[in-house]
């Protein structure tokens, strides 16, 4: 057998998602949305803003995931937004865009272990939950370091048990029913009490539902049919959480007062304690908790995923590039990025923390829209044939970019202090790439998978 | 080597040792104020929002320029089609294999 053969044998084994997977895969990391984080938007703004909010984000990740199929299903190489970045922005692009991932990621996995940690505090008062935070992130670390190939599966079935919780808390309150329901939506629903600016406040905690989803481009390269599966499987994946959150703003707010809700740790749990119902309030419990731990696993393997193919291509020290011998998992990314996440869940600061893994992936998606622009004008579909080519370009990019920056406007409104610090941190973490890392980016080795796959780009 | 090896991890601890400090200082620095709107209404403060608006410029200028000319100059000189190699004055690349 040739080599060619061999690995056209290879590449055809490989590729066996479809659209199903593809759905699976997006909700599956996303789910814990429903669980915490997005109830902050109703303190920003009111729970009118937050059903608003949660219809308009859904809009600006539909023109995402439109251009970043577009993009990935011609990527010679997995990766995701990195691969786009590197492609066409460059190397610092690329860092930056990286590092992003690993912060949005390292944040959210924080913020899970946050969440544990109160909801076990929540069952009684007395405990300590920072031992409980560092012992859910130690095991979980620890099973990514045996590899990735059981989390995925054991995710998809916490994430099937998480979503069934969700129903039973919407049935339990009997909403179907006009005299038995426990449903009180009236009073919730009648204004804006921020006004239009609240409803931008809100709209930043309104991606929490969301935020994730386009990790689906991820998995590009393993598709049957990345034109069909990649579009098919992502957007039934934005139908699916937009019902899902419609479902839990619904059973949430009609449940509990907008102050308690505003600043409860965990929503759901809360929802369920107000029915009264312990059938429910176990249920729900059990949700929350495998939910956040489901959403940690899947953090951990894709932050040090990240962290270990920068390093691969120089943009870090290629020691944390190295793959275990057995498990075939980059351990030593898994292992540096550990303590980061602990430090941050240390704060204790749930919405902060929260706040910079939203800013971080707002940032990803205003750069993807650059490299949406750079990568039509670079490869027109005339010179480059696509499996999958966006419509109504240049729309996508402008309503997508109109809302990230309407998003970041409304996140300055409250986290203005947070924001100029995290643009510090990039700008510095830039300065320290191109004094520190540059010299040591093999141009065509960082650049040769590209240049096969595309050749000279018709404008630079 | 050991040295090399030492002074390369200690480089990488630098970037997410700051970014611990810088993020951990403003989350302290607007610990309780990030709550519901001061009065039941929000105003839009013109020195924070300048604050935004210029590191947003700053930096996505810094990035993407100083990206984009790395990236641009290697397509320029880079020929396509042939097995050619880049000259090794344009590589400037440094061994690093830990």
């Amino acid at each position: 057998m040739t080599a060619n053969q061999s690995n056209k044998e290879e590449n055809t084994s490989s590729r066996i998602l479809g659209p199903a997977h593809i759905w699976a895969l997006g909700v599956g990391i996303v789910l814990v949305g429903e669980f915490m984080g997005w109830n902050n938007s109703i303190l920003r703004g009111g729970s009118l803003s937050a059903l608003s909010g949660l219809w308009i984000i859904a809009v600006m990740y539909i023109c995402l995931i439109m251009m970043t199929t577009e993009m990935a299903s011609v990527m010679p190489e997995a990766g995701g937004h990195y691969t786009m970045a590197k492609y066409t922005l460059g190397p610092l692009g690329a860092f930056n865009v990286g590092l992003m991932l690993v912060f949005e990621y390292a944040m959210l996995e924080a913020a899970d272990a946050l969440v544990v940690g109160q909801i076990l505090k929540a069952i009684n008062p007395g405990f300590t939950p920072l031992p409980y935070i560092i012992l859910a992130l130690l095991l979980l670390s620890y099973v990514n370091y045996k590899g990735a190939k059981a989390t995925f599966t054991l995710n998809l079935i916490i994430t099937a048990i998480a979503f069934v919780s969700i129903m039973i808390l919407l049935f339990s309150t009997h909403f179907y029913d006009p005299q038995a329901t426990l449903i009180h939506l009236e009073s919730f629903t009648n204004e804006l009490p921020y006004g239009y600016l609240g409803l931008l406040a809100a709209m930043q905690f309104c991606c929490w539902f969301y935020l994730g989803i386009e990790g689906t481009a991820l998995a590009a390269d393993e598709c049957r049919s990345p034109a069909r599966a990649l579009p098919v499987g992502a957007f039934l994946g934005i139908a699916t959480l937009l019902i899902g959150g419609t479902v839990t703003w619904f059973v949430c707010t009609g449940l509990l007062p907008e102050s308690k809700l505003g600043g409860s740790v965990y929503p759901i749990f809360d929802a369920a304690l107000a029915t009264g119902k312990l059938f429910v309030i176990v249920s729900a419990f059990t949700g929350t908790i495998l939910a956040c731990l489901a959403s940690a696993n899947g953090c951990i393997n894709d932050a040090s995923r990240a962290w270990s193919a920068m390093s691969k291509d120089m943009l870090l020290p290629d020691y944390f590039g190295k793959m275990h011998p057995k498990f075939g998992s980059p351990y030593r990314s898994i292992l540096f990025l550990l303590p980061i996440s602990i430090a941050f869940a240390f704060t204790g600061m749930l919405d902060q923390v929260v706040t910079f893994s939203i800013f971080s992936a707002l940032l990803v998606y205003l750069l993807t829209c650059i490299m949406m622009v750079r990568f039509r004008r670079m490869y027109p579909p005339k010179t480059l044939k696509r499996p999958y080519k966006a419509s109504f370009y240049p729309l996508p990019v402008f309503i997508c970019g109109i809302l990230v920056l309407c998003v970041l406007f409304g996140m300055q409104l409250t986290y203005s202090v947070n924001m100029a610090a995290g643009f510090l941190f990039y700008f510095l973490a830039s300065i320290w790439f191109c004094r520190r890392r540059l010299p040591f980016v093999r141009k065509d080795e960082f650049m040769k998978k590209g240049n096969q796959a595309f050749g000279r780009p018709g404008q630079i | 080597m050991m040295k090399d090896k030492f002074l390369t991890i200690c480089d990488v601890l630098f970037v997410l040792v700051l970014c611990f400090a810088i993020l951990l200082v403003s989350m302290l620095l607007t610990k309780g104020s990030s709550q519901e709107p001061a009065g039941g209404t929000y105003t839009v403060s013109p020195v924070h929002l300048a604050a935004v608006l210029v590191s947003m410029a700053v930096y996505f200028g810094y990035m993407l320029k100083r990206s984009l000319k790395w990236l641009n100059s290697y397509m320029q000189n880079h020929n396509y089609g042939e097995d050619r190699t880049i000259p090794e004055e344009d590589c400037e690349h440094v061994d690093n294999n830990l």
